[in-house]
């Protein structure tokens, strides 16, 4: 284990960080489902090796084989969804960038509304994060406290999870945003809650979400017209 | 030879069951014979089996109340967790025996019983956060029976998954501030000079920090305002009795884990703001469920937004603080549960019948299927609260609670608000507005009803729609004969409901 932390000693830092919040904002921001996913399994991986910097090794690998087993149970559903999602073709002179329809008519969750939503996200952690940061550091009774990058990309990954829960329904996007949510919530509490059941859990629960996941996606392309990510049809 | 534990026949004859059920599932009578026996039983032996001591069942020793310890966890039974898993097994017994002639999914036998196996295990544990999630492992099964494997529909059941789902980092957020606050009591008292006084009010500081992540996370799990839009989707798109099961069954298993994290931090629970947030939630869910109910054009979201102001009252009866607030809280959710039954048993006929529930192509079912219509109509009058039905009495007790709560508002009684209220926004309109709120959340769900009853009149002969069902009809209407008992007998669960408020030992 220890020659394991000592390979990727020079990741945990600030390529990490950097990594994270990087994969957090690919996530949110697009729609093909090979990106997403993709980023999700790269996220996990940096979130192991940023937990092995203030927890067990053990439980870092165990969050990161999590990770990696929750994010193929959604590929292979996407992959299997691929071929319904090949038979429609882009409209005529539809510009896409990442998967996502880019001009302002494209409907009022394409790109251009994403990227505003990732620079109030952006200018929300400006202003909030003291307080969260000071939220975070009362937590801390007895032991040693978060380092602040750890709060930075907890509140950064919620932050993104949460606002990409909010402009999804496609449950391929639903998925990734919401296993980020509770990814960001994750690197906080494994720093104060240690006991292995409770780690085994929540494992178990990340697992049973990604099928749960995987099964709507499954259902929803199975339908006669399979609704286009991001169009969710209006409620009535 | 030792007794076998409860928690051993508790956790193992749902799973045994499950699996059965799961390998008859093409054969729906043995299924359906196998799940309801299976939590009959079981809600027979939570009724009758002391729990202080052995007692013989089919010749075998059983110590219901003997604890086991499995991975380090202690699993034991106790005397509110028995009482709790009488009401669960009872209920989900009569959605099997239902079921049987009402297909809600293949997958609901085998999957709802390794649900209610979970259930079980959220009960017998003594770590609220590994009771937390449970329960949200649970709502991803329950994912699969929502769904029931119809193309294209998952709105209901993803908005449910990412609800319940959400509500897990806030509830184990506000479980580790709890046991902190105990570190912290031993940590001051330890040192030198603390006295027990200062630990104490110290200790206490640190727990009201639970306050916020507990309100969101029980508030995300008990669908309370704004987390509710998933109750009218998913009674819309999933098979009426799973809908029920989460209704009834799934949200009193979050109350349940709510009076479990109370039970921990009693002082919450008599904390004025704590009581004023309830009141103000469950009174923004019951206006908005009733006023919304009032337009929709299927009785599947009918049933939904009902259900969700139904639920409103059962807050409003939570908030009405005291030992008196959560008898009432416990009556009501055994009336809601009978309402909510009878009207997800009759929409289940309908839809069955009719193959849609909406409002615009049952013209004449009124006529064709009266007793589904006569259930529909007297169980959604229960939701209202309408008198002679099982929620008159509840509905009527909580109104009165909540009038005596704003009275202190009105302009007569200006200037004696009590201190301990403290500052409640928009306090000078808050009597109008709970007046208002009131009104609308029974009277919604009647011009709700009486729009779709209007749709299904007609003397239109429908030669395409089956006779009504003969064993599913006669369910229908035991239910319908037993919610009107419960209008004229509201007190008839009294005793029981009395029993669990005093063994939850809150107040």
């Amino acid at each position: 284990m220890e020659a394991f932390a000592e390979a990727f000693s020079f990741m945990t830092g600030l390529p990490a960080i950097v990594g994270i919040i990087l994969t957090a904002a690919t996530i949110f921001l697009t729609s093909d489902w090979r990106l997403s996913l993709t980023a999700l399994l790269v996220q996990y991986v940096l979130l192991g090796l940023t937990l092995s910097r203030f927890v067990q090794p053990e439980l870092a690998i165990v969050r990161v084989l999590v990770g990696i087993l929750a994010v193929p149970i959604l590929y292979l559903t996407a992959r299997r969804l691929q071929d319904a999602r090949n038979s429609r073709q882009p409209e005529q002179g539809e510009v896409r960038f990442l998967g996502l329809p880019m001009g302002w008519g494209a409907g009022p969750l394409g790109l251009p509304l994403r990227l505003l939503a990732v620079l109030l996200v952006a200018l929300a952690f400006i202003r909030f994060f003291p307080n969260y940061e000071a939220l975070l550091s009362g937590l801390v009774v007895a032991g040693p406290s978060l380092p602040s990058d750890v709060t930075v990309i907890s509140f950064w990954m919620v932050s993104m999870g949460l606002a990409g829960l909010v402009l999804s329904g496609d449950a391929l996007r639903v998925a990734p945003a919401l296993l980020t949510v509770l990814s960001g919530f994750e690197v906080v509490y494994a720093g104060l809650q240690t006991d292995l059941a409770v780690v085994g859990f929540i494992g178990t629960l990340t697992l049973l979400a990604a099928l749960a996941f995987s099964y709507l996606a499954a259902v929803q392309g199975l339908g006669p017209a399979t609704a286009p990510a991001d169009e969710e049809a209006t409620e009535p | 030879m030792n007794p076998i534990p409860g928690p051993i026949i508790l956790l193992a004859l749902p799973l045994i069951a499950a699996a059965v059920a799961y390998l008859l599932r093409r054969l729906t009578l043995l299924a359906a014979l196998i799940s309801t026996l299976t939590t009959g039983l079981l809600a027979a032996l939570c009724w009758r089996l002391p729990l202080d001591r052995s007692s013989f069942v089919l010749g075998q020793e059983v110590g219901f109340g003997r604890p086991i310890v499995v991975l380090g966890q202690t699993l034991m039974l106790d005397p509110a967790g028995q009482m709790w898993l009488v009401f669960v097994f009872g209920l989900v017994a009569f959605f099997y025996l239902f079921a049987w002639r009402m297909s809600q999914g293949r997958s609901f036998f085998s999957f709802s019983l390794v649900v209610v196996a979970l259930y079980v295990l959220v009960v017998l544990l003594q770590s609220f956060a590994l009771a937390t999630l449970i329960l949200a492992i649970s709502a991803t099964l329950l994912v699969f029976v929502l769904q029931a494997g119809q193309p294209s529909l998952i709105r209901g059941a993803q908005r449910y998954l990412v609800i319940t789902l959400l509500a897990v980092p806030l509830l184990l957020l506000a479980s580790w501030f709890v046991d902190q606050s105990a570190v912290y009591f031993q940590d001051i008292e330890g040192l030198a000079g603390g006295s027990s006084a200062m630990a104490e009010v110290l200790s206490q500081a640190m727990a009201r920090r639970a306050l916020l992540p507990a309100a969101l996370g029980f508030g995300l799990l008990l669908a309370a305002f704004p987390f509710g839009t998933w109750m009218p989707a998913v009674a819309a798109e999933a098979p009426p009795m799973v809908s029920a099961f989460v209704f009834t069954v799934g949200q009193s298993m979050a109350l349940y884990l709510a009076m479990s994290f109370l039970g921990r931090v009693p002082s919450l629970l008599q904390d004025s703001t704590t009581l004023i947030v309830i009141q103000l939630a469950g009174l923004v869910m019951a206006a908005a469920g009733g006023v919304m109910a009032a337009v929709q054009r299927d009785f599947g979201r009918l049933f939904g937004y009902a259900a969700l102001s139904d639920l409103g009252i059962l807050l409003l009866a939570l908030g009405s603080g005291g030992s008196q607030g959560l008898r009432l809280a416990l009556l009501h959710g055994i009336n809601r549960s009978v309402s909510i039954t009878l009207v997800a048993a009759a929409l289940a006929v309908l839809r069955h019948r009719a193959t849609t529930d909406r409002f615009e192509a049952l013209r004449g079912m009124g006529r064709h299927l009266p007793v589904a219509t006569a259930g529909l109509v007297l169980g959604g009058l229960a939701l209202a609260g309408f008198p002679f039905t099982a929620g008159f009495g509840t509905h009527w007790a909580v109104r009165l609670a909540t009038w005596n709560w704003v009275q202190p508002f009105s302009p007569q009684a200006e200037g004696s608000v009590p201190p301990a209220m403290g500052i409640v926004p928009l306090q000078e309109w808050l009597w109008v507005l709970t007046l208002v709120a009131l009104i609308a959340s029974s009277l919604g769900i009647v011009v709700g009803l009486l729009r779709g009853l209007g749709a299904m009149q007609g003397d239109g002969a429908r030669p395409d729609v089956a006779r009504q069902p003969i064993i599913a009809s006669l369910l229908v209407l035991g239910l319908a004969a037993f919610s009107l008992v419960l209008g004229l007998y509201p007190q008839l669960f009294l005793e029981p409901v009395s029993e669990a408020v005093r063994m939850f030992s809150l107040f």
